[in-house]
């Protein structure tokens, strides 16, 4: 169930209710109602989804299991017999590994691959199909095999020992805040959280529901209003002048960090009010200096992610330049990969990890310098990049991502269509908050609206962000953009 | 620790609740005050028109009929409550806060498939309503399109979301959208369009848009009201006979007279009578208008059917 439909914030209230009215003493039961309440709102989507999300967990589970018991009989062998079992180990981990990743390789690539099969057979004369699966996509499907997934993997390496109690690892899986769309949490920093005593925390409830409200304000009143023109632009793109085009692939930029970010900061808003803290998911990525600076503040909870599995099992920077380089460039592919089943989503991916080549080659990575003025340039070409990488994001193929890039460069009617289906106040104020929150934060942090020293002047904020709320919001758009994911 | 979070979290909401109260009443106060725009409008047509003759339907009805030729053609009073991108729920509702007030003698019903017949989200429909809900008839024509509105309208704010600015702009502004209703078209056609698949291309038919049809037709047999249900010209020359065939069932049913002008052939691909593909130019909708009345309204009989159903308390 999504964080912005009515239903929830119907039901939400009496979660919190109960989740606190268990007496602390009685934390198993406190778990349980949380595995309950996050398996329903989770069948919400689809009852039948729910059997992967379990499947994936008992997976997972039971492969931390092997694994941990193959580590406990490694340290007791010889030399010789430890080599055998760490080969072992190795096709153990390999087996759990694809068997916890199949239901995501069937539902979400499956088709992509028997087409890609199919097209690639028939240029070179070949004819042959499989039949197509005309099934949906269990909602959330990346983001929980991924953190499950990183579990066993922190097993194999020896980072976490095996869970026992299969009930805090269900709850580790499935938690309601985070099983949609992350943050992926690390095992070492939710398990211990799960099996702790939580207390209700005051100050932690408070930075809950300012995450909360912001997070909402960012995508009902941000997002979801862009969404509305940037759909209707991408749709018919060929229609527009290259001047709509461009505002409206700023639009997406803006829309995806407001969208995924809002959804983030719930999930972080609603794991605090119950007494959990998930990791920051975003750090102001559109002020970031450079693109590997960007995905140190875009994602970050699926950058740890892969930097941890891919990129430092590869090899990391240890190595030589070049092979570095390739060690980016596969860790990005992954990244576009797990995006989505699509060539768009990797050459997205791909841009990205030849741009970070590009910069850690030049040694344009970091910027630690004072000037002003050429940060604020670096800041400008990093967003330039980032969102003529979007396109190809945004777009449902290659050819659409080129002829909407082309007519941003050929089209020269100036005309910009601000036909927002509201008045163009609507779209315009919100983003320029939103802009100016992200400036406070990273630069003028004493000025901050939520965590102002001067209590008239939250108090105030939090009025005005849910006046906006009701009177600026999208109440009945869709999903989160990354929910499909 | 928690007794605080819960006073704290209950003043705050006291206070959004003491401001949804409050913007609620400026928010009514200037919709019904406003002098320009949209809102004035809205607000003319229901709670002011007195107009014998009433044309409904999307941008095509207030683009194309000419209320100032009606009364001329029928010597009736003509006021036109056509709506851009508004459908048969929208305006279904507009009649029943008409009815409240007084009964026109004749509708005009311009019937567009992708506002009245094809399957879409139908909560466009109810946004430019949830200010009137208010009235309970229109507040049931909301919650039935969504049933979650039934708690989202406790909400002043929520009621006037996204048209708060609007509100504000036609309180100050002074000129009006139009006296009669009718907002012409100046910009012409200089090439030809590709037709509108949302028009002459079959869809989905969309149950609740058909059923709120009948409902609308039916509500005007019992309040003896004259429906004549139109198709004005399009840039086309596709009938649209498929599409319009569910529609055309249930004007059938009730004996409401339906006129398909979609491809007539005196406006059909004449690039001055049209500003795109759906929408005639001010020229080209005087035009249909004095057609349509030479041609659909025969008033000696109009008349005499309406004194029959209606007999002036002389003749009773």
């Amino acid at each position: 169930m999504p964080f912005n439909s009515f239903k929830f914030w119907f039901i939400f209230p009496f979660i919190f209710g109960i989740y606190w009215l268990i007496p602390a003493k009685w934390n198993q039961w406190r778990k349980v109602f949380l595995v309950v309440a996050s398996y329903l709102l989770y069948m919400n989507w689809k009852p039948a989804f729910s059997i992967v999300l379990l499947g994936v967990t008992l997976v997972t589970y039971w492969g931390g299991q092997v694994l941990s018991l193959e580590l406990k009989d490694e340290s007791l062998e010889s030399v010789e017999s430890s080599k055998f079992k760490s080969s072992r180990k190795k096709r153990l981990v390999w087996l759990f590994a694809l068997l916890g990743l199949l239901p995501l390789l069937v539902f979400k690539y499956y088709n992509f691959l028997n087409e890609s099969l199919t097209e690639g057979l028939a240029a070179v004369g070949l004819k042959f199909a499989l039949p197509g699966l005309n099934w949906a996509v269990p909602v959330g499907i990346s983001f929980f095999t991924f953190q499950a997934l990183g579990y066993m993997l922190d097993v194999y390496h020896g980072r976490v020992k095996a869970e026992k109690n299969i009930l805090d690892y269900v709850l580790f899986v499935s938690f309601f805040p985070q099983v949609m769309s992350g943050p992926i949490s690390t095992a070492e920093e939710l398990m211990p959280q799960i099996k702790a005593i939580h207390k209700f925390d005051y100050d932690q409830s408070v930075w809950g529901l300012k995450f909360l409200l912001w997070g909402m304000f960012i995508k009902l009143v941000v997002a979801d209003r862009l969404g509305v023109y940037v759909d209707t632009v991408y749709a018919n793109y060929f229609h527009y002048s290259g001047a709509t085009c461009f505002l409206a692939s700023v639009f997406y930029t803006l829309q995806i960090y407001c969208d995924f970010a809002g959804y983030s900061l719930m999930a972080i808003g609603i794991a605090r009010t119950l007494g959990f803290n998930l990791i920051d998911n975003f750090r102001r990525p559109y002020l970031a200096v450079s693109i590997t600076d960007f995905w140190k503040r875009w994602h970050i909870s699926l950058t740890r992610w892969l930097t941890k599995q891919v990129y430092i099992p590869l090899g990391g920077s240890r190595c030589s330049k070049p092979r570095t380089y390739v060690n980016i460039l596969i860790t990005f592919l992954v990244s576009g990969i797990w995006h989505g089943a699509n060539w768009t989503f990797i050459i997205w991916g791909l841009m990205h990890g030849v741009l970070q080549v590009f910069e850690k080659a030049l040694g344009w990575q970091k910027y630690e310098g004072t000037n002003w003025v050429v940060k604020g340039i670096r800041i400008v070409i990093t967003f330039l990049l980032v969102n003529f990488a979007w396109v190809f994001f945004r777009s449902p193929d290659i050819e659409s991502a080129c002829g909407f890039i082309s007519r941003i460069f050929t089209e020269h009617t100036w005309s910009v269509d601000t036909n927002f289906g509201v008045n163009p106040l609507l779209v315009y104020l919100p983003v320029i908050v939103v802009i100016v929150k992200d400036i406070v934060d990273e630069w003028f942090k004493n000025y901050c609206f939520f965590n102002n020293r001067h209590l008239l002047v939250r108090w105030a904020s939090y009025v005005i962000i849910l006046i906006s709320l009701f009177l600026c919001g999208v109440f009945d758009s869709g999903s989160f953009i990354y929910v499909s994911f | 620790m928690m007794k605080r979070f819960v006073v704290k979290l209950s003043i705050l909401l006291i206070i959004v609740v003491v401001a949804d109260y409050c913007v609620g009443i400026i928010m009514d106060f200037m919709r019904n005050n406003a002098h320009g725009g949209q809102t004035y409008q809205t607000e003319y047509i229901t709670h002011h028109c007195n107009e014998d003759i009433l044309v409904m339907g999307s941008s095509r009805a207030s683009h194309h009929y000419v209320p100032q030729i009606i009364e001329n053609e029928t010597g009736l009073s003509c006021y036109n409550c056509g709506y851009d991108g508004q459908g048969i729920i929208f305006h279904y509702a507009l009649l029943q806060m008409i009815l409240e007030r007084y009964t026109p003698k004749f509708i005009i019903l311009e019937v567009s498939p992708p506002f009245d017949i094809n399957f879409s989200d139908n909560s466009r429909y109810i946004k430019l309503l949830r200010p009137y809900a208010y009235n309970n008839n229109v507040k049931d024509v909301i919650i039935d399109v969504d049933k979650s509105e039934a708690l989202k309208l406790y909400s002043n704010l929520y009621r006037y979301n996204t048209y708060f600015l609007t509100i504000g702009f036609d309180y100050f502004r002074r000129e009006k959208l139009s006296e009669d209703g009718f907002i012409p078209n100046y910009d012409k056609l200089t090439v030809t369009p590709e037709k509108n698949p949302d028009f002459v291309d079959l869809h989905p038919q969309d149950s609740l848009k058909l059923a709120y049809l009948e409902k609308f037709v039916l509500c005007c047999k019992n309040s003896n009201i004259e429906v004549i249900a139109s198709i004005s010209p399009m840039f086309t020359d596709d009938s649209m006979n498929d599409v319009l065939e569910p529609a055309v069932k249930i004007l059938n049913k009730y004996n409401v007279p339906i006129v398909n002008y979609s491809c007539d052939a005196g406006f059909n691909f004449n690039l001055s009578y049209f500003s795109d593909n759906c929408h005639l130019t001010v020229k080209g909708a005087e035009l249909y208008t004095s057609k349509f009345c030479s041609e659909q309204f025969d008033l000696s009989v109009l008349e005499k059917e309406w004194n029959n159903s209606n007999p002036l308390p002389s003749q009773k």
